[in-house]
């Protein structure tokens, strides 16, 4: 399982780069992806507004193999009405403000991060509502779940401005700290995530002996996938059996799937 | 129990809608256009949504009665079933559910008016025969009604309509709200039962075998006419023992001459779905029973179900009369 960052800025990205000790993998240009050593967290820099996102989501799924079981979160900042500047939310619904599609992210841990809704605008704005407001949160939704799995998606966004506090104000060096201030709070959504993550890891994974097969048989693309499905069963029903050298003088795949599939339909078989 | 409610706008200031969300003052509310934007997406883990289900509070359009797939009937000539809501609460490991829909998120269609509508006039289509209406195909038909409330708003109907029959078929033990009002002869209150260790093992979140046990005696001294539901039937070396045990407890401890219908039905499931569940449980031991596809349809060697089918039906045929055994496959 591995943790995706993303946010538009580097000033956004720079406490999580610093908190996760990432650095920046320098063969890769068109968008800047940092990675901690064992490649087990990265952030992607997308840059301004929904269409780079959409990019900069495609490129780092192309640049970094994502699995359905890895987590995206999106890290920013984003205005509201009346939120105190500093404070982090959750976000429930997105809606794109050009075409006014809406996702709706499902939050299914417990989390002391309240949730709100959020649309995403072409520019920014300062005609604060009782949602937030981001430009880049719709192109990273709905270009994530094509890779990822939903609930494993979500979308982080630290108050840095409302109609008390003036888009104007906010710089470069506030941003980064409103972003450190809420690490915490990130690292806590990250802790739930991770649990539910677990919970789909083994389905990517091989089945024992799987690799053994491929290596000694000749299988079809289609063989390969009912082997894999038939090992996988195999080694739940016969856990303690090596099925690799019980069906090892088998001459063919073919004769080595109808052997497993013997296995499986035979009914000496207990639930218990 | 509810942390999330999502709220189809056109519905939002239903009666109903306005009740359930005062019951769950503190789960948030989010408003969206319409269900299937939430419930349809792909991508969706059902596994990790059983978790922590949202309730999605939506109005049915259309389709809201359908005719039911052959041989589920239990003796009328026209058979309808209806999901007034999507999905359960129970998790059983065998449930078509689970590889049918995206979500596990709760749906309550709260148009409850339009239903009746449909199935009203369906009876005065067939006014001269018995009309039968399944309600738990789609969800598990009591298991939530102390939120949706479908036996006080729907039972009245029947009420008024002797040719028209109810099933409510369940796992549940919320039988208060049948307690509560006066029994009528048109509806029966089914209740699902696998061996006691089979359930423990495979219907998570259920209660337990002598819990279902003790509401369907409950009911039935109360007036209400109770089914037997022995569907699916799941495969164990042991199963004789185990079915066997679990007919003579069943059978033992209700009113046989008051049984209302006994059913029995194979474990199948669509391709398609099975496919999904070896994704979503990779480790579910269930799954790698002795099973093979026929026709698109996963289920157990025809000369294991045989023998399943002929050890279950000899069994259940002693204590029940012909008239109140419907099977749920093809009888040779």
């Amino acid at each position: 399982m591995t943790v995706h960052f993303f946010s538009a800025l580097f000033c956004e990205a720079k406490p999580i780069i610093k908190h996760y000790d990432l650095s920046k993998l320098e063969n890769l240009s068109t968008f800047s992806i940092y990675s901690s050593n064992e490649g087990d967290i990265t952030l992607t820099i997308t840059g301004i507004g929904k269409n780079n996102a959409i990019k900069a989501i495609k490129y780092h799924h192309d640049s970094m193999h994502t699995h359905k079981s890895d987590i995206w979160l999106n890290i920013g900042i984003a205005g509201h009405k009346n939120i105190s500047v500093g404070d982090i939310r959750l976000i429930n619904k997105i809606t794109d403000d050009e075409d006014k599609k809406s996702w709706y992210p499902q939050i299914i841990f417990k989390s002391e991060c309240p949730s709100i809704d959020l649309v995403s605008l072409n520019a920014p704005s300062t005609n604060y509502k009782a949602c937030l407001y981001d430009m880049e949160a719709s192109g990273f939704y709905q270009t994530a779940i094509q890779y990822g799995t939903i609930e494993l998606v979500q979308s982080l966004k630290i108050i840095s401005d409302n109609s008390r506090t003036s888009i104007s104000k906010i710089n470069a060096e506030n941003v980064e700290s409103l972003i450190k201030l809420n690490i915490d709070a990130i690292e806590k959504v990250l802790s739930e995530l991770k649990i539910l993550a677990k919970q789909i890891t083994s389905e990517e994974k091989l089945p024992n002996y799987y690799e053994l097969f491929i290596e000694k048989w000749h299988f079809t693309q289609s063989e390969k996938y009912r082997l894999k499905r038939m090992l996988a069963k195999i080694n739940i029903r016969y856990s303690n059996e090596n099925i690799f050298e019980s069906t090892n003088h088998l001459g063919t795949g073919k004769l080595v799937l109808k052997e497993l599939e013997n296995k499986l339909t035979n009914i000496n078989f207990s639930l218990n | 129990m509810i942390d999330t409610i999502y709220i189809e706008n056109e519905i939002a200031t239903h009666p109903r809608t306005k009740k359930i969300l005062k019951r769950f003052s503190k789960a948030t509310q989010i408003k969206c256009d319409r269900y299937s934007e939430i419930f349809n997406r792909k991508s969706q883990n059902f596994r990790l949504q059983k978790n922590n289900p949202a309730l999605i509070l939506a109005k049915k359009h259309k389709g809201m009665v359908l005719p039911i797939p052959k041989q589920f009937g239990i003796g009328a000539k026209h058979n309808y079933y209806f999901s007034h809501m999507l999905n359960c609460i129970y998790d059983c490991r065998y449930c078509f559910l689970q590889g049918m829909f995206q979500s596990a998120n709760y749906v309550l269609f709260v148009n409850y008016e339009d239903f009746i509508n449909d199935i009203e006039s369906l009876v005065k289509t067939h006014s001269s025969d018995e009309v039968h209406f399944f309600s738990g195909y789609d969800c598990d038909s009591l298991a939530l009604d102390p939120i949706t409330h479908f036996i006080s708003d729907f039972l009245p109907f029947f009420e008024k309509n002797e040719n028209a029959l109810i099933e409510l078929r369940t796992k549940s033990t919320q039988i208060a709200s049948l307690l509560k009002r006066p029994v009528i002869n048109n509806c029966v209150v089914a209740f699902s039962f696998t061996p006691e260790k089979i359930a423990s093992l495979l219907e998570h979140k259920t209660p337990a075998i002598s819990k279902r046990l003790e509401a369907a005696i409950k009911l039935q001294k109360a007036g209400w006419n109770i089914g037997l539901r022995f569907d699916p039937l799941i495969y164990t070396k042991d199963f004789t023992d185990q079915y066997k045990t679990l007919f003579n407890r069943v059978f033992s401890e209700i009113n046989i001459d008051l049984l209302h219908s006994v059913s029995l039905g194979n474990f199948r499931l669509p391709k398609d779905y099975f496919r999904k569940l070896e994704k979503l449980y990779p480790e579910e031991l269930l799954l790698a029973s002795p099973l093979v596809e026929d026709d698109g349809i996963i289920s157990y060697p025809g000369d294991l179900r045989d023998e399943m089918v002929k050890f279950c039906e000899n069994k259940i045929k002693k204590y029940t009369p012909k008239e109140k055994f419907f099977p749920c496959y093809e009888v040779a």
